[in-house]
């Protein structure tokens, strides 16, 4: 029976090991890249002594994790992700306000006027484009929404699943925006033909344009940019007739466990030591920081008058219109 | 008053009876029960009564919503076809292997048999990694060996070929072990008499295994339909239910309408597995009664053992390429771009899924000795012990079995993210998903263990004072080690390779390292993929050699 009794302790010391799994770290849903997030939460742990637990979810997933979750928080912050949907959170209650001092530095129509949400940086919506394959398909880049629609890239292209996706859904409100509504999905039924798959990731068209899996993916620039600077054999293009973009924003989410240590991130993720780690890697922060060659800040493109209210409000009627109309 | 409640009462004074001499048992089988009712149970009366309560109150909205929406209907049918077509081919193989194995003298066994069971212990998407590595439109045989531009492997095609590669296994195990059972005898007797082969075959072997092939057939067809990574990746346009109920439940937070696609998923499952089950209790064993392994006769031509041959060659030929693939994927730079060799993967790998595999094992090495030990306990109660209620212990342990891992992964969200069972989030939610998800198999070979030794020793144990515990301990524990290390080892593979529960279940705290490797394919980071695939398969090897070690694989008691 010694045996047994081996295994048995074992078995509860690995379960007590399971219950006592530290209790002063920080809990973080992160939507931005995850080799990004790893490098962001080590400086951070480096700084400031504080351990991490986060896991990457897209921005729809985190939403709607926070949403199920909002009885019992498991985690304390959303770090990163797609702005609207921190509006979005704001609106169903699920965060609460924290006014950083380092927030001080951020343009106002960057930040929530009650403190609900804070940008961190901004990214334009962009077409990247698979250099190769683009000279099989004897095509140029594309140079306006519009130029995706040529027959020469049927299922060629990828854009997201606005559904899990909040990159994708920035796509659909841009549309509407520009065009109004319904011309906007009757475009979107005619680009529905050149689209091979709606990945559940808005971080997927990008990788996939990059290894010649697909020839554009529809995307943030900053993604690109980066790719670009990696060496893959793409480019970045933009539509003339104006571009969406995110501000990627961070929001403490209501009733989480640790506060304080939550509070210390905000502080430390809109200061400018954490600004030069986003800008290193392509981003464009709203603090500042010495941007890599080639970042593109929004300010010098053609990006729409955007309302990122009313696209939050808009956001479950949108969607499932396009899931009626358009994913068919 | 009647004779049947009169009957009702004896029963029920004997069942107190029993209980009142072994107190015991009335304890166990109480824990056990509320146990198997609060987490197999519970979860799925919470989908199904999200399902058909999401407005408010009942209605059957939700179904007639998803049924009137083409995109949202298809899915359904999507699910069914590819359900239909992965049994059917996965069947034809798996009999195809089984026959050749148990009928014909067939060279090369040694290196078909372990490739063959190979996919039973591999990351679930591994075969979908290597398909867009080899057939992608950047695949290494689509594009730069056929020059081929634009193929599509995405979509039915893709799907069945990795579910086939992935799931033939489960029928060849099945029917070798059906084929085997089935004695040459009375096929040397058909031959001897003059019927050709053909006719033996035909009107003698065929017919004999057809319950071996329904029931594998149904089971693949579970499989199939429950599998969540695969079209997940793989799928392109072709959306099925797992995908798309993960999508509206987690993606849109469409809670009901990601409860009622579940729901879909939950009665085709059901259905098949019931009918499976039936098919199983009622199967004729025929005995062996020649000497298996050592034949008279050849029951195949020359050319047809060939043909056998070069089919086994084929499929394993693929697993082969596929686990190549893999390892080529692990250490090439960039695939398609830079060709050249690099650690580079592993290096990131080493920093991204460190701690992943490390909480993975310490999960999955708590869980497996308490879903096999729980197992044995059921199959215990279940052959050696009579209650009332034993039928329906006997099916709810079965049950997770046939529950799409979606379905599970929807019933716990909704079941454990309130009080008084405030579990969303912990590792322990993760602990509990695997103990009673991987539990059937623990049961199910215990039982059989069970049923073929003699209850005089444990009578014995009994009789001379021992309790039910006690006996349970010392006298029926070492006479089912066997079983024990099956379901071990089988608990051990599925918590380490599990995805579609766990992925609803993973947390900031928590990770599981399949859901690791499903984002980096997912971010078409295919070479830490790969990887990252690879160390999975090693460490789930490693972890059978463990299993036998710690528990001892002599048999040296087992001289029943």
């Amino acid at each position: 029976m010694k045996k047994y009794s081996v295994i048995i302790a074992v078995v509860l010391a690995l379960v007590l090991a399971t219950a006592a799994a530290a209790q002063d770290r920080l809990s973080v849903y992160v939507s931005f890249e995850e080799p990004l997030a790893r490098i962001v939460f080590e400086e951070f742990e480096k700084d400031t002594g504080i351990k991490v637990d986060w896991i990457r979810l897209s921005t729809g997933e985190a939403l709607a994790r926070i949403d199920a979750e909002k009885n019992n928080p498991q985690a304390s912050v959303w770090y990163g992700g797609v702005g609207l949907n921190h509006i979005d959170a704001k609106n169903k209650g699920l965060t609460e306000p924290y006014e950083s001092p380092n927030a001080k530095a951020i343009p106002d129509q960057f930040k929530d006027p009650d403190h609900y949400w804070t940008g961190i940086y901004a990214g334009a919506l962009g077409f990247v484009s698979n250099l190769d394959r683009l000279e099989e398909l004897g095509a140029e880049p594309p140079k306006s929404w519009k130029d995706l629609l040529d027959p020469k890239f049927r299922d060629e292209i990828q854009m997201a699943n606005p559904g899990s996706s909040g990159t994708a859904y920035n796509v659909i409100a841009t549309l509407v925006q520009i065009w109004g509504e319904d011309e906007a999905f009757a475009y979107l039924k005619e680009l529905d033909k050149n689209i091979q798959q709606y990945t559940r990731s808005g971080g997927a068209p990008f990788r996939a344009a990059s290894i010649g899996e697909i020839t554009i993916g529809i995307n943030y620039s900053h993604d690109i940019v980066k790719l670009i600077a990696d060496g893959y054999p793409v480019t970045l293009t933009f539509p003339e007739e104006g571009t969406g973009y995110e501000v990627a924003s961070i929001s403490l989410i209501k009733g989480g466990p640790n506060p304080e240590l939550a509070r210390t991130l905000v502080d430390w993720a809109l200061s400018e030591r954490a600004a030069q780690i986003f800008a290193d890697w392509y981003l464009t922060p709203f603090v500042k920081a010495n941007l890599q060659p080639g970042a593109i800040a929004i300010q010098e493109l053609n990006v729409i008058d955007q309302d990122d209210i009313w696209a939050a409000q808009e956001k479950d009627r949108l969607t499932e219109r396009w899931n009626n109309e358009i994913y068919r | 008053m009647s004779i049947a409640t009169h009957r009702q009462r004896s029963v029920f004074s004997k069942n107190i009876a029993t209980f009142r001499q072994d107190p015991m048992l009335l304890f166990t089988l109480l824990i056990v029960g509320f146990l198997l009712v609060v987490f197999i149970l519970f979860p799925l009366f919470k989908v199904l009564t999200l399902s058909v309560t999401g407005s408010g109150t009942f209605s059957l909205s939700e179904f007639r919503y998803i049924f009137e929406q083409w995109w949202l209907r298809q899915t359904f049918f999507n699910s069914m076809l590819l359900g239909v077509i992965t049994a059917t081919t996965s069947t034809i193989i798996g009999y195809i292997f089984a026959y050749a194995f148990a009928r014909t003298s067939m060279r090369g066994r040694w290196f078909f048999r372990p490739l063959a069971m190979l996919p039973l212990v591999s990351p679930p998407f591994m075969f979908t990694l290597s398909v867009i590595l080899l057939l992608g439109r950047n695949g290494l045989i689509t594009r730069y060996l056929l020059g081929l531009r634009g193929f599509n492997i995405y979509g039915l095609k893709g799907l069945v070929l990795v579910q086939t590669i992935g799931m033939f296994p489960i029928a060849f195990m099945n029917l070798e072990g059906v084929l085997q059972s089935i004695g040459t005898d009375l096929e040397e007797a058909a031959l001897d008499l003059g019927a050709s082969r053909l006719a033996v075959f035909r009107n003698i072997v065929l017919p004999l295994s057809i319950p071996g092939i329904t029931s594998s057939w149904l089971l693949i067809f579970v499989t199939s339909l429950a599998d969540f990574a695969n079209p997940l990746v793989l799928g392109g346009r072709f959306d099925v239910l797992s995908v798309q109920a993960y999508l509206q439940f987690t993606g849109m937070f469409n809670a009901p309408r990601g409860a009622a696609l579940a729901v879909l998923l939950l009665f085709p499952s059901l259905i098949a597995f019931t009918l499976q089950r039936y098919l199983i209790s009622r199967r004729s064993y025929v005995t062996v009664t020649g000497k298996p392994g050592h034949m008279r006769l050849r029951f195949v031509s020359r050319w047809l053992e060939w043909c056998l041959f070069a089919i086994c060659l084929m499929v394993t030929g693929i697993i082969l390429l596929f686990y190549l693939t893999v390892i080529a994927g692990a250490f090439v730079k960039k695939w398609g771009i830079d060709w050249s060799l690099s650690l580079e993967h592993w290096h990131y790998t080493w920093d991204v899924a460190f701690r992943s595999f490390a909480q993975t094992l310490q999960l999955a090495g708590i869980a497996t000795p308490i879903s096999a030990l729980l197992g044995m306990l059921i199959a215990f109660l279940l052959v050696r012990k009579s209650f009332v209620g034993k039928s329906a212990l006997g099916f709810t342990s079965m049950l997770s079995y046939a529950v799409p891992g979606t379905v599970v992964g929807i019933g716990y969200i909704l079941a454990f993210n309130q009080p008084p069972l405030l579990l969303t989030g912990t590792g322990l939610i993760l602990i509990i998903c695997f103990v009673f998800r991987f539990m059937p198999v623990s049961v199910e070979t215990g039982v059989s263990q069970l049923v073929q030794i003699d209850r005089s020793i444990e009578e014995a144990s009994t009789n001379l004072g021992a309790s039910t515990a006690y006996t349970f301990r010392s006298i029926t524990m070492p006479l089912i080690k066997p079983a024990f290390i099956a379901g071990l080892s089988f608990a051990f593979t599925r918590c380490m390779t599990a995805i579609s529960a766990i992925i609803f279940l993973v947390s900031g705290r928590w990770h599981h390292v399949t859901v690791l490797i499903l984002s980096q394919t997912e971010i078409m980071n295919l070479g830490a993929a790969s990887v990252i695939s690879l160390v999975l398969v090693i460490v789930v090897l490693t972890g059978f050699g463990l299993i036998r070690l710690a528990v001892g694989d002599k048999n040296r008691r087992l001289s029943v």
